[in-house]
């Protein structure tokens, strides 16, 4: 059955262990939130302080608090993981009566923290800010996203709902609004939510493509193909669209309009098994049993690939995790053992690294995110950590 | 030759004498009417299947833990009432000597409405870590025997024809490599037309307990149960019957080259009409499977072609149960399978030649199942309207699920159809139902009272029975009777002619999840249809037809010399 309105946008096609349900599918949410944070109002909340400015800040504030918060900002150099540090300065910007300043810093690290895959840490952040200012719509539209992005899409509801209320006047408040009900199985909900955005945003891409999505899932062929051609025309390359379209087509008996259709999104998107699949299904009943033979084939040999890659990256990834909750327990060295005798790449790189620094060994932490950098030098992330331990070895000395 | 058994003696007494509080515990009315004539009352204790299952968790998050078990529904004592079997699981791994007390259980029907735990007495109390079962007969001697699936060496207990059974795994011949893995489900079909029934055997993964896969829980952080994806898919296993119930392993000579997915469903059923019985199997994550009949008892694999291996969208899904009826009144059986919540299950309606279409969608079918996990699944007429429906047993692999409002503990889902391939609920729930966490799902009319009740195994939880009591229509039952080796007719189409259209049903043995329905047949229809004929199309070729047959009660109908 066709994706709900988060899973569908999932370009890449088959995930393997997603399939099942029991891993979640955070790319596609990242994906998502870019396309809509990027568009997104980020308001008043944007300016993030610089060591000099909150040095001049601090120096406003007695001795001991200015003290308090320049040590706190310390840490956040060193340690920008932990949104425990934010909250601590947010406690003391607020008591020296700060509230935008510290508003701005929670608002900034949460975006930052959503860019990177870590919800949780954002949702920490924001529910801070919204118990701030509760009436901000910016705010309450931004934790709600985060707790999409986290998935609990029960926690948001409540402050998409209250950024609505409040007159948010970002169209993705509705979308996103959209997108948890029918994550929740809410279909009809959801429905009158996207027309709304479809009203609210002159009839813009993302409403038009997420309503046709919803109403391919229900069956209701014939006006999804007119959505999903609307948001076509609006955002011709956007593969995600044109295979919807493909999809409603071939519902609405549309066959060779679909064909054609199923051939465009394979050309702009080889890799994307399930057109090859829609594409061979409907060669098949046409009765062209080369072409769809040949579909077939594409099709197959991407599941298979895909299914096997994938099936190796949750046993690596399993066995890193198993790692990290041996860190977690205190069990450090048989961590590290365990790390040896796994295959070196760089997600168990990257383990090591963490595990060599809880046992106290830097230089040996450093070595680990060396490789790593040396094994794919495009992880900024990687680099990021490297830079951030070496400060950290400086500061110590 | 038409054998006509009676209403049972207990149903006229109880409307005589215990008429009072048999009505009382049954849905008013009104309450039926609400339910579309559905009445479904949870009935396993007052019946005495007294049975909780044990998934025998360890902490150690071994899959194996997560599957749950089976119910296998069939008379084993040739009363003319169904029993009821069911597996039992824990402890995991299973010690090499066998489980100290829980053992599989068999339940004999008293025909009053009860039950009676004959477990020691059939020697049927196999103590395996088990999973499925199939309880048919394999070796023609129109007692039914019984096939274990287990984690650890299948079993196969034949009945000695004297209420109590035998091992015979070993000269049976089952006992290959494949079969002392994790076997999930088996089905019988007489795949050569041969007159004796094959075993088509599904394997779940390649499993060591000793090299457990890791995985973390996405919201505690905490370990938990990994899914199917770091596991290595394994061969089924086709047995074709050499005579007697002896087998041997034909998997590659028959042409299930490539039956190397992760099985949970399997079922055997004819899908174009040619009298040949094609497989189905479900597979978790990977493609489901459709081999076609060649017409010599070897197979192609058509699964791809078809349409029915993937979603709509080209998706592999997390096949577990399966089901196979004529959903749209057309002639033709179309095919059902249970998978994971979001992904919704699946209703490929048959377009002939093998084409078949997905249409979970536009049919209401999928989306009653969006938040669910789907386990057992049967498809019977539930409300005797003459319209095939859906039982799902539903319930997540673990205690924590991933998606916010969804639960570990389900509701059963029971979707009534209109006969042309549309789905709803009803507008009640299901009586006395908590959600739970289903597993096998099986139907049988147990009290053979013309409509079918639904035995439900839930993983670690008391087994559910739940007794179908509608009062809406009328209805026919047929018992066929073979002197073939395969007794109990399995691959016959049976056909209703009736002033309101054709029904069919088709004889399968195994389906749904680790479980196996009632055998027998039956057919519900309006109380205002005039019955024309029955027909019966045997797997051996031969045409049966019974005209303006006798209602409400279950004929033996036996397959012409």
């Amino acid at each position: 059955m066709t994706r709900s309105p988060l899973l569908s946008l999932m370009l890449v096609g088959f995930s393997g262990s997603g399939g099942s349900s029991r891993r979640l599918c955070l790319p596609l949410l990242a994906l998502v939130l870019a396309l809509l944070l990027l568009s997104g109002n980020a308001g008043a909340w944007e300016i993030e302080p610089t060591e000099s400015s909150a040095q001049q800040e601090a120096a406003a504030s007695s001795p001991s608090s200015m003290e308090e918060e320049l040590e706190l900002r310390r840490r956040m150099m060193t340690h920008p993981e932990q949104p425990e540090i934010y909250l601590e300065l947010a406690d003391i910007q607020v008591s020296r009566s700060a509230t935008d300043e510290a508003l701005t810093m929670l608002a900034g690290s949460s975006r930052r923290f959503l860019g990177s895959g870590e919800p949780k840490k954002a949702v920490m952040l924001l529910s801070k800010a919204v118990e701030l200012r509760p009436e901000d719509p910016e705010l309450q539209l931004l934790l709600g996203k985060a707790h999409t992005q986290n998935r609990d899409f029960e926690a948001a509801e409540g402050p998409l709902r209250k950024a609505l209320e409040l007159g948010s006047q970002d169209p993705s408040a509705l979308v996103f609004l959209g997108a948890i009900l029918w994550e929740s199985g809410r279909m009809e909900e959801a429905e009158p939510v996207y027309r709304q955005a479809i009203e609210a945003t002159g009839r813009a891409h993302m409403p038009l493509s997420q309503l046709g999505r919803l109403l391919l899932w229900q069956g209701q062929y014939q006006e999804a193909t007119e959505l999903l051609r609307e948001a076509a025309q609006r955002s011709p390359r956007d593969v995600g669209t044109l295979f919807d379209l493909a999809e409603a087509l071939r519902g609405s008996n549309q066959i060779e309009e679909a064909i054609a259709t199923y051939r465009r999104v394979v050309l702009l998107a080889p890799n994307l098994n399930k057109a090859h699949y829609g594409l061979a299904i409907l060669l098949a009943r046409q009765g062209d049993r080369e072409g769809s033979k040949a579909e077939f084939e594409i099709y197959n040999h991407l599941i298979l690939a895909a299914e096997e890659s994938n099936r190796m990256a949750e046993i690596e990834e399993g066995e890193v995790d198993r790692a990290g909750l041996m860190l977690r327990q205190g069990q450090v060295e048989e961590a590290i053992a365990h790390l040896d005798s796994l295959e070196e790449t760089v997600e168990v790189l990257l383990a090591k690294a963490q595990a060599y620094r809880a046992a106290g060994e830097l230089e040996a932490s450093v070595e680990s995110l060396q490789r790593a950098v040396v094994l794919d030098p495009s992880r900024q992330d990687v680099r990021q950590m490297l830079t951030s331990l070496r400060m950290e070895m400086a500061q110590s000395r | 030759m038409i054998e006509r058994r009676a209403r049972p003696r207990w149903w006229w007494s109880s409307l005589m004498v215990g008429g009072l509080l048999v009505v009382s515990t049954k849905a008013s009315p009104a309450q039926q009417d609400a339910c579309r004539g559905t009445a479904l009352t949870e009935a396993a204790d007052e019946t005495g299947i007294l049975f909780v299952h044990d998934r025998g968790e360890t902490g150690n998050f071994y899959n194996p833990e997560t599957m749950g078990s089976g119910v296998a529904w069939f008379d084993y004592d040739g009363d003319g009432w169904l029993d009821c079997y069911l597996v039992q699981s824990g402890p995991f791994p299973p010690p090499a000597e066998g489980r100290a007390a829980a053992t599989n259980q068999m339940f004999r029907n008293t025909g009053d409405g009860g039950f009676e735990d004959v477990t020691a007495r059939t020697g049927a109390g196999e103590m395996g870590y088990g999973q499925g079962v199939l309880g048919a007969d394999f070796d023609g001697d129109r007692m039914p025997d019984i096939y274990l699936a287990n984690w650890g060496v299948d079993r196969l207990l034949m009945n000695r024809g004297d209420g109590t059974y035998e091992d015979r795994t070993t000269e049976s011949g089952i006992e290959v490599e494949g079969a002392s893995g994790w076997s999930s489900g088996a089905a019988l079909g007489d795949a050569d037309r041969d007159g004796d029934l094959d075993l088509y055997l599904v394997i779940y993964v390649e499993h060591d307990p000793e090299n457990e896969p890791f995985c973390l829980h996405p919201s505690t952080g905490e370990r938990w149960y990994c899914g199917p994806s770091p596991f290595e898919p394994k061969m089924d296993i086709f047995f074709r019957n050499q005579g007697g119930a002896v087998f041997e392993d034909e998997t590659l000579e028959a042409g299930f080259e490539t039956a190397n997915g992760k099985g949970l469903g399997v079922l055997f059923v004819d899908l174009n009409d040619d009298q040949w019985p094609d497989v189905y199997v479900a597979n978790d994550m990977t493609f489901n499977l459709l081999f076609v009949n060649k017409g010599d008892g070897t197979f192609e694999d058509l699964s791809l072609m078809s349409g029915v291996a993937v979603s709509r969208d080209g998706m592999p899904e997390a096949g577990m149960g399966v089901a196979v009826g004529d959903v749209d009144g057309d002639g033709d059986a179309d095919l059902a399978v249970a998978n994971f919540d979001v992904q919704t299950n699946t209703l490929y309606i048959n377009q002939g030649d093998f084409f078949f279409e997905d249409n979970s969608a536009a049919s209401g079918f999928g989306a009653a199942s969006f938040n669910y996990v789907g386990f057992g699944l049967v498809m019977a007429d539930f409300n005797r309207d003459g319209n095939m429906d859906f039982f799902n047993g539903t319930g997540h692999t673990v205690e924590i699920s991933p998606r916010a409002n969804v639960y570990y503990e389900q509701p059963d889902v029971l979707l009534l159809g209109d006969g042309m391939g549309n789905f709803s609920e009803p507008d009640c729930p299901l009586p006395n139902q908590r959600p739970s966490v289903s597993r096998g799902v099986a139907y049988a009319d147990y009290d053979n009272d013309g409509d079918p009740d639904v035995g439900i195994q839930r993983s670690g939880r008391a087994f559910s029975l739940l007794r179908n009591d509608t009062r809406a229509g009328s209805w026919l039952g047929l018992r066929l009777w073979s002197d073939t080796p395969n007794s109990e007719g399995v691959g016959a189409v049976v056909s209703l002619r009736t002033s309101k259209g054709v029904q069919k049903r088709w004889v399968i043995a195994g389906s749904s999840y680790q479980s196996s329905s009632d055998i027998r047949v039956l057919f519900g229809f309006d109380k205002d249809a005039k019955i024309h004929e029955v027909e019966i199309l045997w797997q051996s070729g031969k045409v049966q037809q019974i005209h303006q047959p006798p209602l409400e009660s279950y004929l033996t109908v036996r397959e012409p010399l």
